[in-house]
C-alpha cells in the first residue's frame, strides 16, 4: 500500500539522521578538480539509492498527493483539482459521533475515530516494545561478556520465517481453541475459553509488539554498549546507587537509541493494515485497513490517497513535537 | 580513633582474575595527608590496587581499613573516597557545574549549600566563568580541572588520582603537577596517586611505593627511593644506575660491602644482609662517577674504560663509556664545561667514585 511505504521512508529517514552526524565538508575551494571528481565519485556511489527512492519513493508520494485533489464519482474519475476528498475529511455534522467519550461532530468520522484509534495502539505497542527490549538490550550490553555476536544472531531468529507465519502464529497461540485457552482449560481455570484473547485490539497490540521487539533492541542495544564503563564507576563512586546511577547515567545516555528505536516502531505500526486484518477482527481495524479498503474495495482511491496524506503528515508533525518536547537536538549536541 | 592513626591500612590484599594473579599480598599504611605515589611499569597492579581502595574492585582475600573502618562489603558509593579517572569520566550530557555537583546530590546539603560548594571548586581548579559549558567544549585540562573538582567537592577522606596527567602534554603536565602539590597541600586531604612516570611520581610525593608484577618493592620517600634504592629493580626504575654484577668477597662491621666481578673489585654500602659468595650487584649514579686519565689508589672504586659519545645537554654533559674488560656501557654525568669533558675517543680513561657513592643490591 501505497500509505504504508510513505511511512516507512519517512522512519529510516529519521533513523538515519539520529544515527550519522554532519559529514565534514571537505577542505578546499569548490572548484578544485579534486574535490569536484570527490563529489562526482560520492554521487556515483549515492546515484543507485537515490534512481530507488525516486521511482519507489517520491514519486509515488507525489502521484499520492496529486490523486488526493481528483475525486471519484462511481466508477467515473473527475481528473479536475478539487479540495473535496479533504472537505469530506473535515466535513462538520450536526449530528456528533462518539467514540469512547470522545465527541466527533463529523459528517464522515470514520477515518478520524480510526486515526485516532490507530495512534492510540500504535502508542500502547510501542510502549510495550520498548518495555520488552529495554531489558534485553540492557542485558545484552551489561551482562553477556562472551559470544555476543551469537546473542544478536538470537534475537534476529524471528525474522528467519515470514511475517505472515509470525501473525498467524499468534493466532494459533491466543484464538478460540488456541494455545493459552486450551492450556487454561486443561489447568481447569476456565470452563469457557476466552474470547477476548483474538479479533480484537489487544490482539492488534500483542501481535505488533512481538513482532517490532527485534528492530528496537538494536539501536538500544547499541547506545548502550557504546556507553563508557568509566561513567558508571564514577557514578558510583561519587556516591549513587545502581538504581539512582540507572537514572542518571545509562537511561539519559542511551535516550537517543531508545528514541530511534520509538519511532522505529511507533511510525510505521501507525498505518500497518495486515496485522489488523488477520488478528484484529472487526473492533481491530485501523487507518490502514480503511485505506486498504477505500482503495480497493470501495473503489474510492483518491479519497484513499487523500486519508494516506492526511495520515502522513499527521505523523510527522506528530514526531516532530515529540522530539521537540524531549529537546532531541540538545541532547545530539551533548553527546561527544 | 586517633589522628595519627593511618588513614589506608592494608594487610595481605590479594587480587586474582580468574587463574591470574594481579597482587600478591600488599601490605601498608598510607598516613594522613600524605601525597602517597603508587609507581610501577604499566601491568605492576597499581591500578588495580587503587580500584580496590575505591571499592571498585574487590580483594580476593586480605583486609582494608579506611579511617579505621573495615571497607570488606562496603561499595564504592559508600566509601570515604573519591576518584579521578585516567579517563577524566566527565558525564557528556551534564555541563561542567552539573559535573562537579553531580555527587553532592548524594549528599544531604542544601540546595544553596550545594551551589556554594561548586563554586568554591570551580575556582580551586581556576575554571571560573565555564560553569555552563559542556564537556565536549572542553580542552583536555579542562577536562581534568572538572574531574578534579568533582571528586574534591564531596570532601572525601581520601582522593583516588589514577594517572591523571598521562594525557596532557608535557608542559601542561609540568604545570599540572605544581598545581596537584600546592592543590594537596590547600585541601589537606590525603592523594593516592598512580602513575608510571618516576619523574612524577619524584615531583610530587611525599612518599612512595615502587611496585612490580604485584609486589611491593620499595616504599620510601623519593630522597629513599634514590639515594637507597631497595634491589637492582628499584634502582633500574628510578633514574638511571650504572650496574656491575659479581660476588661479595668481604663484610666489613661498619656495612660497607665488597664485590668481585668482570670489571674489578667494587667496595659500596649495603642495605641488606649479604654473606661472603652471594651474587650481588654494584651500583651507582651516573652523576656520582668522575672521569679520571689515572687508576684509582689501591682499594677504591674504579673502572677502565674506554669513551664512546658524549653530549652537551647545556647544564651539564653525559658520556657513554664502555668497560675494558667486558664491553659493558656506562654512563657518567658530568658538568657542562670543557675541562669535565675528555678528549673523545680517548683510551685508557679510568672511572672513579668514592664508597659512599656505590651501593652493593641484591642481584
Amino acid at each position: 500500500m501505497v500509505g504504508y511505504q510513505g511511512a516507512e521512508g519517512l522512519t529510516s529517514a529519521v533513523t538515519t539522521a539520529s544515527i550519522e552526524r554532519p559529514a565534514e565538508r571537505p577542505a578546499g575551494p569548490r572548484s578544485d578538480p579534486a574535490v569536484i571528481r570527490k563529489r562526482l565519485a560520492g554521487f556515483g556511489l549515492l546515484a543507485p539509492a537515490l534512481v530507488l527512492m525516486f521511482m519507489m519513493l517520491a514519486l509515488p508520494v507525489v502521484a499520492l498527493v496529486l490523486m488526493s485533489f481528483w475525486t471519484q464519482s462511481g466508477f467515473e474519475l473527475d481528473r479536475s483539482i478539487s479540495l473535496e476528498n479533504y472537505r469530506q475529511l473535515v466535513a462538520p455534522s450536526d449530528e456528533t459521533t462518539w467514540w469512547y467519550g470522545i465527541p466527533f461532530p463529523l459528517a464522515y468520522p470514520v477515518p478520524a475515530i480510526l486515526m485516532l484509534k490507530s495512534l492510540a495502539m500504535s502508542l500502547v505497542a510501542t510502549i510495550a516494545v520498548i518495555a520488552v527490549s529495554y531489558p534485553m538490550a540492557y542485558f545484552m550490553a551489561f551482562r553477556v561478556t562472551r559470544h555476543k555476536a551469537l546473542w544478536i544472531i538470537l534475537i534476529t531468529i524471528p525474522f528467519w520465517t515470514s511475517y505472515l507465519l509470525r501473525v498467524f502464529s499468534w493466532k494459533i497461540v491466543l484464538g478460540f481453541n488456541g494455545a493459552i485457552n486450551s492450556g487454561l482449560k486443561a489447568m481447569g481455570l476456565i470452563e469457557e475459553p476466552l474470547e477476548f484473547l483474538l479479533y480484537n485490539p489487544t490482539a492488534v497490540v500483542i501481535t505488533l509488539a512481538h513482532a517490532w521487539v527485534a528492530f528496537a533492541i538494536l539501536p538500544i542495544y547499541v547506545s548502550l554498549e557504546k556507553i563508557d564503563r568509566n561513567l558508571l564507576e564514577a557514578a558510583s563512586d561519587l556516591g549513587d546507587s545502581r538504581l539512582k546511577r540507572f537514572f542518571r547515567i545509562t537511561l539519559p545516555l542511551s535516550a537517543p537509541g531508545t528514541i530511534a528505536a520509538s519511532l522505529l516502531v511507533f511510525i510505521p505500526t501507525v498505518g500497518d493494515y495486515v496485522t489488523p486484518a488477520l488478528v484484529g477482527g472487526p473492533g481491530g481495524t485501523m487507518i490502514g485497513s480503511l485505506v486498504q479498503d477505500l482503495f480497493l474495495k470501495q473503489n474510492n482511491a483518491p479519497l484513499g490517497a487523500a486519508v494516506s496524506i492526511v495520515m502522513m503528515l499527521i505523523i510527522a508533525v506528530l514526531v516532530l513535537l515529540f522530539l521537540w518536547a524531549i529537546g532531541y537536538g540538545k541532547l545530539r549536541a551533548r553527546r561527544s | 580513633m586517633t589522628q595519627t592513626a593511618p588513614i589506608i591500612a592494608m594487610s595481605g590484599l590479594v587480587k586474582r582474575f580468574g587463574t591470574l594473579t594481579v597482587l600478591h599480598g600488599i601490605d601498608f599504611n598510607i598516613e594522613r595527608g600524605e601525597f602517597f605515589s603508587l609507581l610501577g611499569p604499566s601491568g605492576c597492579g597499581k591500578t588495580t590496587l587503587l580500584r580496590i581502595l575505591a571499592g571498585i574492585e574487590q580483594p580476593s582475600e586480605g583486609a582494608l581499613l579506611i579511617d579505621g573502618q573495615s571497607m570488606s562489603g562496603v561499595p564504592a558509593n559508600k566509601r570515604p573516597t573519591n576518584m579521578v579517572f585516567q579517563s577524566y569520566a566527565i558525564f557528556p550530557h551534564l555541563n561542567v557545574e552539573e559535573n562537579i555537583g553531580y555527587g553532592l546530590k548524594n549528599i544531604a546539603i542544601s540546595r544553596a549549600e550545594a551551589a556554594e560548594r561548586v563554586a568554591e571548586a570551580i575556582s580551586l581548579v581556576k575554571l571560573e566563568g565555564l560553569g555552563k559549558r559542556n564537556a565536549h567544549q572542553l580542552s583536555g585540562g579542562q577536562r581534568q580541572r572538572v574531574a578534579l573538582a568533582r571528586a574534591l567537592v564531596c570532601r572525601p577522606k581520601v582522593l583516588l588520582l589514577d594517572e591523571p596527567l598521562s594525557a596532557l602534554d608535557k608542559k601542561l603536565r609540568e604545570e599540572m603537577q605544581l598545581e596537584l602539590r600546592a592543590l594537596q597541600r590547600t585541601v589537606g586531604i590525603t592523594f593516592v596517586f598512580v602513575t608510571h612516570d618516576q619523574e612524577e611520581a619524584l615531583t610530587l610525593s611525599d612518599r612512595i611505593a615502587v611496585m612490580d608484577r604485584g609486589h611491593v618493592l620499595q616504599i620510601d620517600t623519593p630522597r629513599g627511593l634514590y639515594e637507597r634504592p631497595a634491589n637492582r629493580t628499584v634502582a633500574e626504575f628510578i633514574g638511571s644506575m650504572n650496574l656491575f654484577s659479581g660476588r661479595v668477597t668481604r663484610i666489613d662491621p661498619d656495612g660497607t660491602v665488597e664485590i668481585e666481578g668482570a670489571e674489578g673489585t667494587f667496595r659500596g654500602t649495603a642495605r641488606s644482609g649479604f654473606k661472603a659468595g652471594d651474587a650481588a650487584v654494584a651500583a651507582v649514579r651516573p652523576e656520582r662517577i668522575r672521569i679520571n686519565a689515572a687508576a684509582p689508589e689501591a682499594g677504591a672504586n674504579g673502572v677502565s674504560a674506554r669513551l664512546q659519545a658524549s653530549s652537551y645537554l647545556g647544564d651539564r654533559s653525559l658520556h657513554v663509556l664502555t668497560s675494558t674488560a667486558s664491553g659493558q656501557q656506562i654512563t657518567v654525568q658530568s658538568g657542562p664545561s670543557a675541562e669535565d669533558m675528555p678528549a673523545a675517543g680517548a683510551g685508557g680513561l679510568w672511572l672513579h667514585w668514592p664508597t659512599d657513592a656505590g651501593l652493593i643490591l641484591p642481584d
